[in-house]
C-alpha cells in the first residue's frame, strides 16, 4: 500500500505542512516568492544551513550539543583566508584552493576531535564543553588576525558562485553531502551505534558498542561540517572573518533539526527531517526579508516557532512513560 | 455477608477499543486481605489505576461502604482515605526520610514573614509514622542511604500518613531480601488487626497464598476465579491465570555437560565485594549461582563482564585468560550478560524489536570500508529470531520495546544475545518482573541454547527457579561462595540454609 | 508537530503579514536601503536623514537592518531585488563584505550606492558617497596639537582606533597620525587602544591605558560614539575637567554627533571633525536616481566635511548634524 504508506510519511514531517502553509500566505502578498530567482536564493539559504544542520544532527542524535560551531566556522575562515588570501603562503599556487580546503577542514576535524575526547572519553558534560570551545576558538580567531578580515580570491570564491549545468556548486556539494549523511546515519554501523548510544549509553556500553569512539566520531562530523560550513559562508561574503557568523546561527540549525524531528533527548533524528526543518526556517527568513520586517520581528518569530517545536519534543518525551505505563 | 468495604462492580475499561477490563466484579471485606493475582497485562494495573483516581472506568461502579465512589483525581482517592505502595519507590534520595514522610505537607511555623519548616514537628512526625512500620530509623538519615527493604519501609509509613482505611500493594516484595519480606508480612498482618483493608498484587503465588484471606486471578481483564485463599492452591492459580497447564514449570535441558571449560575463574577478589572467587562452567552446562541480595552475585557477574573492577585473580575465557576485560572484548569473545537492570542496561527502550536484537551484532552484518549494513540480511535474521522466541508484538520495526510487557522485553534482550552467537551467557535474575507464562518460555530458551553447547550462568533470588533448572548450584554469602551442590543432592533447605547461616554468623 | 500546534502557527504568521505589509502603490519608485546597525547615533541620524529626503521626493523607501551581520545584510538585499527595486543603498559592516552585494546587484543591473563606508577593490560598479575621513581626522588632530603646541607643555597622546575591518576607522587612524608626526617634539603617542566599535572593549581598554599611564593629556577619539565609554573612563581617574582647568585632557573626536555638539557647547571637548550627513545622503540619493537614468557619476563622492572647535562653534554649530539631534 504505498499511498498509505506515503501518507503517514507526510505526517511524519508536519513542518512540510507548515512551509507548504507559509508559502501559501505570503505568496498572494508577495507573488515574487515563487520567482525562479528567489526560489535559488531560498535554496541557496537552505544548503548553507543544511550544512551546518547535518552537523549538528549528529551530535543530537547521540544526546550531546555542540554549541561551538560559531568559532569553528570563524576559525576555519581565517585559517584558510590566511593561507589563501593577500600575501597568504598558498596565494597563487596550483594547489592554493585544495590546500585551503584541507586546512580548513582539518581544523574542524581537530576541534571536533578535542570535543569528542572530551564527552566521549573523560564524559564532560556537552553543553559546557562545546560552550568553552566556542569563547575559546572564538577568541583564538579573533586573535589570530587581530580582528582585521581577508579579502579571499576568485578562484575560491568560485565554490559558491560557479555553477555546472546552471546549477551553483553549493547546492549541488549540498546534496552530495546530505546524501552520505542520510546513508551513514540509515545504512552504516557506525550510524545505528549513534542512535544506540544516544538512546541509552549504559545498555550501548553493556552491548560492547564503542561508545566513546561513537561519540568522537559525531563530534568530529559536526566539526567537518561546521568547516563546510565556513568554505561556504566565507567565499558567498568573499571574506575570510573572524566572526564570520553571528551566535543565532546556532539557534537556527539546532532549531532546524528539532523542528525536523530530530530530539535533544538523543537517539531519534532523520537527515530528510532535518532538510525539511532547514527549508522551513530559510523560508521564514526569507518571506520575512520579503516582507520587509524588521529584523527583530524575524528572530522573535524564529525564537517562537523554534520554541514551540522544542515544546512539543519535550512533551513527546516527558509523555512517553505515562502513556507507557497505562497498557 | 457483611457490608464490603470497598466494592467493584461490573467494571469495564477499554484502551483505543481494546478491552483491559470487561465487567470486574470484586469484594474487599473489612479487615482483610484480598490477594490479586494475573500475568503482566492482565488488567490489575488499570483496576488499581481506577481506584487511584488515576483513571476513569468506562462502564460499572465503585463503591465504598455501599456508596458510589468516583474519583475524578488522585486526590478524590486519597480524601476517601485509600493509599497506594508502589512497586516502583517514589522516594526523593537527596532527601530525608522524615521530608520524604512529610513532603506533601511540609510542617512550617512563620517568622519574619516567611514560611519556614518546622524541623521539631517533622522529625516528631516522621518517629510516630515510622514506629507504626515498625522501623527504627533516624528521621534526617537520607533515604539514597538505605537498602531497598528499608526504603518500602518508608514507602510504607509514608502511606499511613493520611490514616488510610484501604491500603493497596502493588509488588512489594520485588525488590526485597528475604528478610525484609518476612517483616514487610508482619507489617501487613498487624495491619489487618488493626481492621485496615489490604489489597496485595504480587507474582509471587506462595507469598500470596500464605498471606492473604481472599484471592481474586485476574486473566485477559476479567475476573476468572477468586474466593477464600484455602480453596486455592499454586498450580490452581498458575492454570487460572495462563489458562493452561503447565507441564512442569521449570522444563528440564537435554544436554550433557562437556569437559570443555569455557570460563574459568581462579581466587577473583575485590576487597568489600567478592573474594576468592573460583569456579569452571562447562560447555553445555547451566550452573546456577544463588544467594541473597547483597551476597555479591551481580557484583560477580558484572566483574566478569568488565563493567566493575577487580584487583586480584584471573578471568579464563575458552582457555584463554581475559587480563582486563571490558563489555566489547567480552563480547567479541563470545561472553553476554543479561543483566539485572533491562531498562537501563539491556535494552534500548525507545527503540524497535529489531533495532534492539540488532545493535550489539552490527558488525557481523557490516563489510566494506565504510562498514556497510547488510540490512536485508540483518532484517531476516532479526524477524527469524522474534519468530523463534515468539516475541509477542504488533509490529517489530517501530513499535518501542518500552511498551511490550516484561517477558516480551526479556526475550528481546535473549534474541540479541542470540543473534550474536554468544556461547557463555551469564543471566542475572531474568525473570524478575516476567509473568508466569513468559517465564516458562524464557526457560525453554535458556535451555536452548545450554543444549547448543553454550555455558550459562543463571544467577537468581528464586530457588525454585534454580533448582527445576540448574545442573550445579553455587550458593554466595558475603562475596565468598560458601558451597556447590550437583543436582542429585540438590535441597532446597539446605541451600537456603547456607545462604542465610553465613549471614547469620557473622 | 500535529496540525493543532502548526495551524496557530501559520495563522499567527498569517496576521502578522496582514498587519505589517499592505503593498504599497506599484507605480511609485522603490529603493532599498540597507543599514548594518542603527546602533549609534550617527548611523540612525544618516537613516533618518534618508528617510525624510525619499519622502520628500515621492520614493518609497524598503528598508532592512543586517544588527551587524553581514550574512543577514547579503539576504536583505536579494530580498530587495527579488522584490525589484529601483535602486539601493546600503551601509556595509565592512569594506569586504559589501563586494557580493554590489556583483549581486550589477548581476540584476539595480544601482547600487554604499553608503559611508568604501568597499575594497572589484570588478563591480557601484558609486561610494563617503567623508574624506583622512583629511577630516588630519585636519582636527591638526588644530589639537597646534592648541597643544601653543601651551608650551609636553603632552601625551592617547587615540582610540575603530574596527580595523572598517576602512574609515583605519583612515581616521592614518590622519592622526599624519597630523601627530608634525609634532613630535611636543607630542608623544603613548597608548593605541582598538574598540572593534564596542564601548566595552574601549572602556576598558582606556581604563587600562589611563591606569598604566595616568599621565595622558592629549585623547583623539575615531569615532563620537564612543565618547560615553571614554568620558567616564576620565571621570573615575578626575581627569574630566573643562578647557582652561589644570587638569583638562586636549580632547578631539569625529562624526559631529549630539554628544560632541553639547560637549563642545559645555566647553569640554577642544574640536570634533564633522561627517554632513545631510550632504552625504542627498548625494547618496541624487547618485541612485542618476544611475537609474543612465548618466554617468562619479564612482566616489567625497564629503569634505569641516572641523568644529572652540573658534567657529557659533559659526558652523547650524551645520553640525549633532545639533539637529541634540535639539
Amino acid at each position: 500500500m504505498p499511498s498509505k504508506h506515503f501518507i503517514s510519511w507526510l505526517f511524519q514531517y508536519p513542518v512540510l505542512w507548515l512551509s507548504f502553509g507559509l508559502l501559501l500566505v505570503v505568496l498572494p502578498v508577495r507573488p515574487e516568492i515563487a520567482s525562479l530567482a528567489n526560489l535559488e536564493i531560498l535554496a541557496l539559504s537552505t544548503a548553507m544551513l543544511l550544512v551546518l544542520a547535518i552537523g549538528q544532527t549528529f551530535v543530537l542524535i547521540t544526546a550531546g550539543i555542540d554549541l561551538s560551531l560559531p568559532a569553528v566556522m570563524s576559525l576555519a575562515s581565517v585559517v584558510g583566508a590566511s593561507l589563501i588570501g593577500g600575501e597568504g603562503p598558498l596565494a597563487g599556487s596550483p594547489f592554493a584552493v585544495s590546500g585551503t580546503l584541507l586546512a580548513m577542514g582539518l581544523v574542524g576535524l581537530a576541534i571536533g576531535t578535542l570535543q569528542g575526547i572530551a564527552v566521549g572519553v573523560f564524559r564532560m558534560p556537552a553543553f559546557l564543553v562545546s560552550l568553552a570551545s566556542l569563547m575559546f576558538f572564538g577568541g583564538l580567531a579573533v586573535w589570530y588576525t587581530r580582528s582585521a578580515r581577508i579579502a579571499l580570491p576568485d578562484e575560491f570564491i568560485q565554490i559558491w558562485y560557479g555553477r555546472l549545468a546552471g546549477i551553483p556548486y553549493p547546492i549541488l556539494l549540498v546534496v552530495l553531502l546530505a546524501a552520505c549523511a542520510h546513508m551513514i546515519l540509515a545504512r552504516t554501523v557506525i550510524g545505528r551505534w549513534l542512535y544506540a548510544v544516544g538512546q541509552s549509553l549504559p545498555a550501548s556500553f553493556v552491548s560492547g558498542v564503542p561508545v566513546q569512539r561513537t561519540i568522537l566520531f559525531a563530534y568530529m562530523a559536526s566539526g567537518l561540517c561546521a568547516a563546510i560550513g565556513a568554505v561556504f559562508y566565507s567565499a558567498r561574503l568573499h571574506t575570510g572573518s573572524p566572526q564570520l557568523v553571528e551566535n543565532e546561527v546556532l539557534l537556527d540549525c539546532i532549531g532546524a533539526a528539532v523542528m525536523g524531528g530530530t530530539s535533544l533527548f538523543g537517539g531519534q533524528g532523520k537527515i530528510l527531517g532535518v532538510l525539511f526543518g532547514t527549508l522551513f526556517l530559510a523560508l521564514v527568513g526569507n518571506s520575512l526579508n520579503l516582507l520587509g520586517l524588521r529584523y527583530w520581528h524575524v528572530i522573535m518569530i524564529k525564537g517562537g516557532v523554534i520554541l514551540l517545536a522544542t515544546l512539543l519534543d519535550a512533551t513527546r518525551h516527558r509523555m512517553q512513560p505515562v502513556l507507557g505505563g497505562l497498557t | 455477608m457483611i457490608q464490603p468495604v470497598l466494592e467493584f462492580s461490573h467494571i469495564d475499561k477499554a484502551f483505543f477499543g481494546v478491552p483491559v477490563l470487561t465487567d470486574v466484579c470484586l469484594a474487599l471485606a473489612a479487615g482483610s486481605i484480598l490477594g490479586l493475582v494475573g500475568e503482566n497485562g492482565a488488567g490489575k494495573s488499570t483496576l488499581l489505576n481506577i481506584l487511584g483516581g488515576i483513571l476513569p472506568a468506562d462502564a460499572g461502579q465503585l463503591r465504598i461502604d455501599g456508596k458510589p465512589f468516583q474519583p475524578a483525581r488522585a486526590a478524590d482517592s486519597s480524601d476517601a482515605r485509600i493509599a497506594m505502595v508502589h512497586q516502583e519507590l517514589n522516594l526523593f534520595g537527596n532527601l530525608s526520610v522524615a521530608e520524604n514522610l512529610s513532603l506533601a505537607e511540609l510542617p512550617c511555623k512563620r517568622w519574619a514573614g516567611l514560611r519556614w519548616v518546622d524541623r521539631g514537628t517533622l522529625a516528631a512526625r516522621a518517629t510516630s509514622l515510622l514506629g507504626k512500620v515498625g522501623f527504627e530509623a533516624d528521621p534526617d538519615t537520607l533515604v539514597e542511604r538505605l537498602s531497598p527493604g528499608e526504603r518500602q519501609m518508608v514507602e510504607i509509613a509514608k502511606a499511613l500518613r493520611g490514616n488510610p482505611r484501604i491500603l493497596v500493594f502493588d509488588e512489594p516484595t520485588t525488590s526485597l531480601t528475604r528478610p525484609e519480606a518476612e517483616r514487610l508480612f508482619s507489617i501487613i498482618g498487624q495491619l489487618r488487626a488493626e481492621g485496615k483493608s489490604i489489597i496485595y498484587v504480587s507474582h509471587n503465588l506462595e507469598d500470596v497464598l500464605r498471606i492473604c484471606d481472599q484471592i481474586a486471578v485476574l486473566r485477559d481483564g476479567r475476573v476468572q476465579a477468586s474466593g477464600p485463599a484455602g480453596q486455592f492452591d499454586v498450580g490452581r492459580m498458575i492454570h487460572q491465570m495462563v489458562g493452561r497447564d503447565l507441564d512442569g514449570l521449570f522444563p528440564r535441558h537435554q544436554a550433557s555437560r562437556s569437559n570443555e571449560v569455557v570460563l574459568e575463574v581462579r581466587r577473583l577478589s575485590q576487597s568489600g565485594v567478592v573474594n576468592n572467587i573460583q569456579f569452571k562452567l562447562h560447555r553445555g552446562e547451566l550452573l546456577g549461582i544463588s544467594g541473597l541480595m547483597g551476597s555479591g552475585r551481580t557484583e560477580l557477574a558484572r566483574i566478569l563482564f568488565g563493567l566493575d573492577r577487580y584487583e586480584q585473580g584471573e578471568i579464563i575465557l575458552h582457555g584463554r585468560p581475559l587480563p582486563q576485560p571490558r563489555p566489547a572484548r567480552c563480547i567479541r569473545r563470545g561472553m553476554a550478560l543479561l543483566t539485572e537492570d533491562r531498562r537501563q542496561e539491556g535494552l534500548l527502550m525507545e527503540g524497535s524489536v529489531t533495532e534492539n536484537i540488532a545493535f550489539a551484532s552490527l558488525r557481523r552484518f557490516a563489510s566494506g570500508p565504510f562498514a556497510w549494513l547488510h540490512a536485508k540480511r540483518l532484517d531476516q535474521q532479526t524477524f527469524e529470531l522474534t519468530r523463534r522466541l515468539s516475541i509477542d508484538c504488533r509490529e517489530i520495526r517501530h513499535q518501542p520495546v518500552r511498551t511490550l510487557s516484561g517477558g516480551n522485553q526479556q526475550k528481546v534482550v535473549l534474541a540479541k544475545w542470540l543473534l550474536r552467537g554468544s556461547d557463555v551467557l551469564i543471566l542475572d535474575e531474568p525473570t524478575r518482573g516476567v509473568d508466569v507464562g513468559a517465564r516458562h518460555e524464557i526457560y525453554v530458551q535458556i535451555n536452548r541454547m545450554v543444549e547448543r553447547g553454550a555455558g550459562v550462568l543463571l544467577i537468581s533470588s528464586e530457588m525454585e527457579e534454580l533448582v527445576g533448572l540448574c545442573d550445579r548450584i553455587l550458593v554466595m554469602a558475603r562475596g565468598e561462595i560458601i558451597s556447590a551442590e550437583e543436582r542429585e543432592n540438590f535441597d532446597r533447605r539446605e541451600i537456603l540454609q547456607s545462604a542465610f547461616g553465613k549471614e547469620r554468623l557473622s | 508537530m500535529p496540525p493543532s500546534v502548526s495551524s496557530p502557527c501559520v495563522l499567527f504568521l498569517a496576521l502578522l503579514v496582514a498587519t505589517g505589509c499592505a503593498e504599497p502603490d506599484p507605480d511609485r519608485l522603490k529603493i532599498g536601503v540597507a543599514f548594518d546597525t542603527l546602533q549609534t547615533e550617527y548611523w540612525v541620524a544618516g537613516y533618518e536623514a534618508l528617510r525624510a529626503d525619499l519622502a520628500r521626493r515621492g520614493i518609497d523607501m524598503i528598508e532592512a537592518i543586517a544588527d551587524n551581520d553581514s550574512n543577514r545584510q547579503l539576504d536583505q538585499i536579494h530580498a530587495f531585488i527579488a522584490r525589484q527595486v529601483d535602486g539601493i543603498i546600503v551601509a556595509p559592516k565592512d569594506a569586504m563584505s559589501v563586494v557580493p552585494m554590489i556583483h549581486a546587484a550589477n548581476r540584476s543591473r539595480i544601482p547600487i550606492v554604499i553608503y559611508n563606508r568604501p568597499p575594497s577593490a572589484n570588478d563591480g560598479h557601484s558609486v561610494t558617497v563617503v567623508a574624506d575621513n583622512y583629511q577630516i581626522a588630519k585636519a582636527t588632530v591638526t588644530y589639537m596639537a597646534e592648541k597643544a603646541k601653543a601651551s608650551g607643555k609636553h603632552y601625551k597622546a592617547m587615540i582610540l582606533i575603530g574596527d580595523l575591518g572598517d576602512i574609515n576607522a583605519i583612515q581616521r587612524r592614518d590622519g592622526f597620525d599624519a597630523a601627530v608626526s608634525e609634532y613630535q617634539d611636543i607630542l608623544e603617542v603613548v597608548a593605541r587602544v582598538p574598540t572593534e566599535w564596542s564601548q566595552e572593549i574601549a572602556y576598558a581598554g582606556v581604563t587600562n591605558s589611563l591606569q598604566i599611564h595616568p599621565d595622558i593629556n592629549f585623547i583623539f577619539t575615531s569615532s563620537d560614539f564612543l565618547f560615553s565609554s571614554l568620558v567616564s573612563a576620565l571621570k573615575n581617574r578626575g581627569k574630566y575637567a573643562k578647557i582652561g582647568k589644570p587638569n583638562h585632557v586636549l580632547l578631539g573626536g569625529f562624526d559631529g554627533d549630539s554628544t560632541a555638539y553639547r560637549m563642545l557647547e559645555e566647553g569640554y571637548l577642544d574640536a570634533d571633525g564633522v561627517q554632513d550627513v545631510y550632504f552625504e545622503c542627498a548625494a547618496s540619493l541624487d547618485a541612485v536616481l542618476d544611475l537609474r537614468q543612465g548618466k554617468k557619476v562619479a564612482s566616489i563622492i567625497q564629503d569634505p566635511g569641516f572641523v568644529i572647535h572652540q573658534g567657529n562653534l557659533a559659526e558652523k554649530k547650524s551645520l553640525m548634524w549633532g545639533s539637529q539631534v541634540a535639539k
